[in-house]
């Protein structure tokens, strides 16, 4: 009987990276509608076509989330006019929502954020476990990034991911795209 | 069974891998956690070596189908924990549905939140082990002038795999104007009780709420009432009120809260409500104590006057209701964040709380008060690396000498980051506690390694256990000791 669960986890796994290690390449960022703060309707599919969207979830208590917003606010004013996009959702539901807008706004965040209220994004759609999550989306909808965690130099990486993802950059597509 | 029916979803997997293109993808994570719990002197997960065992495991595993307009998933979950006779093995969530254009039908479990939760929150929250899914049927509509929610399902009874519940709910709000809005909601609980020969307990829960969100000012107010019966005919009756505010600015906002909460919650073990904790910390005295009700009101203020300095200040008090005699909770909240330099920042805060439990069920938790002293520093080396050092003290002082001893915790971790890749912590923590079962020192080494999309954690040692809280809810978390290895993978 001990063994059961043993076998069990072998086998999911043994299964699991065989059916998957093909294509991760290839992965499509799930699409969602959401409310933003402002009580507006955001939709990731409808967003796409104009360039890269970065996608954080996030968190009031989340320190490391918090640096990363920072950072990112500083690139998105960057290439803002260039057809970069941010969606940094929070995953907290009703217990933060008399202070998200107090946060952002004192913190200085001028991208989206949206609301999360019962975790069917960050759970369901991105299987999120740990904050900050954050995805790098091609025009086309394609993941070309993705990380759990954030230190500063992680930047680096993601605005030089960011320029080879803008509409005139000449390769667009992503395909080449490293992932963390 | 459940292994079955997955191994045959996989049966056809070079043809899934090579006919996924842009109209369809598959998605998938596995998330294990494995313990070895050091026995001696006890088994820290029950107090009790001689009924568990040393090891136990957890594996989640999920997998979603994007078939365009159309999904469908489903969680897989192997516990085997330290008490043998929890074990199981099963598909404990599968959904389908359909979406397109804000609109979302969807048939299996989900969570759902209505508005800010008085008459409706089924939610995950894993650092209470809280799930309260459903299981039915729910239409969801999403538009920039309108949005609403329909469902029918069957709700859990916590900890169980039963589902004695039924739920019918609806909600609705209309946007007339940009930041304006104004809603209700409708749920239908019904339970049969068994012992009363089938009859039921029914509980109606309804809620109007309104809403300014213009510029740099946001109101909310929300009332919802419970009318009901249990099913041994008594009247089940209550109410509460939800109101929120905010001014905000770049240099300072502020925000407040107010809430007034009696006998709204469902009864017995079907928390399908869990209003806002209105608390820094996520506490409740309805959680931690068991009161009926409670008012409670909390003021923030959220200031950023440079780019590199953030403060938090929050006020929170709360008043037991429908209990005497009365119960308090005061929250006293200051934190910091400053960029020293480039490389250096500082987190500082410093949480008070204060507890008068009288008349209250000791069991529930202890009569103390406790204050949390907090500094965490991280110096980015470079572009890749990062040191960290995180000390915090906790001091708990009890208004029983008689149950409690005043006594306090200390702890200190240090760390090290090399990008996303690699993360070193080791750590420790002294206590006073005169308990047996709390060591006086404990210390732990981890270890995080991340590659694309896998991610494994190794821990050893000692974690104190305590109060914890989240999302209003407040559970205990025993000391543990021993091995723990996190494996999750996303595919």
């Amino acid at each position: 009987m001990k063994t059961k669960p043993f076998l069990t986890l072998g086998l999911i796994l043994v299964l699991t990276s065989a059916v998957f290690s093909q294509t991760v390449e290839t992965k499509k960022a799930p699409d969602f509608t959401l409310p933003n703060v402002e009580g507006k309707t955001v939709s990731l599919s409808k967003s796409l076509g104009n360039g890269p969207i970065y996608i954080s979830f996030w968190a009031t208590w989340c320190k490391p989330c918090l640096e990363e917003m920072k950072i990112i606010q500083k690139i998105y004013e960057k290439y803002k006019d260039q057809g970069f996009r941010v969606m940094a959702i929070n995953t907290e539901g009703p217990k933060a929502s008399a202070k998200v807008k107090s946060f952002i706004k004192s913190y200085g965040f001028t991208f989206d954020i949206l609301l999360d209220n019962d975790g069917e994004v960050f759970r369901r759609k991105f299987k999120g476990a740990a904050m900050p999550y954050t995805f790098l989306v091609n025009a086309a909808g394609k993941i070309v990034f993705s990380a759990v965690g954030f230190k500063p130099g992680d930047e680096i990486e993601i605005e030089k991911l960011i320029v080879a993802n803008l509409p005139a950059a000449p390769d667009s597509t992503g395909q080449s795209g490293s992932e963390q | 069974m459940a292994i079955l029916a997955l191994s045959g979803l996989f049966a056809t997997r070079s043809n899934l891998a090579l006919a996924q293109d842009d109209s369809w993808s598959v998605s998938a994570a596995n998330w294990m956690q494995y313990w070895y719990h050091r026995p001696e002197p006890f088994d820290s997960l029950i107090y009790s070596n001689r009924l568990s065992r040393q090891d136990s495991l957890d594996n989640r595993f999920i997998v979603d189908f994007d078939l365009g307009q159309f999904y469908a998933g489903a969680w897989l979950r192997v516990l085997e924990p330290y008490r043998l006779s929890d074990s199981y093995e099963r598909i404990t969530q599968r959904y389908f549905g359909w979406n397109h254009d804000g609109l979302t039908i969807h048939a299996g479990n989900f969570y759902q939140t209505f508005d800010r939760g008085l008459t409706l929150n089924a939610f995950l929250d894993d650092v209470v082990n809280f799930d309260n899914n459903l299981d039915g049927i729910k239409v969801s509509g999403l538009f920039d002038r309108y949005d609403f929610d329909a469902f029918s399902a069957r709700g859990l009874r916590l900890g169980t795999d039963e589902r004695p519940y039924t739920l019918r709910g609806v909600r609705g709000a209309v946007k007339p104007i940009t930041g304006l809005r104004s809603g209700f909601s409708y749920v239908r609980f019904m339970q049969n009780n068994e012992m009363e020969f089938g009859r039921a307990a029914n509980t109606n829960l309804t809620s109007i709420n309104s809403g300014i969100n213009r510029g740099p000012i946001e109101l909310y107010g929300e009332y919802a009432w419970r009318r009901g019966q249990s099913a041994f005919g008594e009247r089940t009756d209550g109410d509460g009120t939800y109101l929120s505010g905010s001014i905000s600015h770049r240099l300072a906002s502020i925000y407040v809260e107010y809430e007034n909460i009696i006998k709204l919650l469902y009864p017995e073990q079907g928390p399908f409500n869990t209003p806002p904790p209105v608390s820094h910390q996520g506490r409740s005295l309805i959680s931690k104590y068991g009161t009926p009700g409670a008012r409670s009101y909390q003021v923030g203020i959220i200031s950023g006057p440079t780019e590199n300095l953030n403060m938090d200040l929050a006020y929170a008090e709360q008043y037991s209701r429908g209990i005497s005699p009365s119960s308090y909770l005061s929250e006293k909240y200051g934190g910091v964040r400053w960029s020293l330099s480039d490389q250096l920042t500082f987190n500082l805060h410093w949480d008070r709380h204060d507890y008068t439990a009288n008349g209250v069920d000791s069991s529930r938790g202890s009569y103390e008060d406790e204050i949390e002293n907090y500094i965490d520093a991280y110096y980015y080396l470079n572009s890749t690396q990062t040191v960290s050092l995180v000390s915090y003290t906790k001091r708990f002082t009890s208004d029983n000498s008689f149950l409690f001893d005043d006594y306090h915790e200390d702890y200190l971790i240090v760390g090290y980051a090399r990008g996303n890749l690699l993360q070193l912590s080791v750590g420790g923590s002294l206590s006073n506690k005169d308990n047996s079962l709390d060591p006086e020192k404990l210390a732990f080494a981890e270890v995080t390694l991340r590659f694309k999309w896998h991610e494994l954690v190794v821990f050893h040692g000692g974690e104190r256990g305590g109060l914890i809280c989240s999302s209003g809810i407040c559970s205990y978390r025993p000391t543990f000791q021993g091995t723990r290895v996190i494996l999750f993978s996303r595919f």
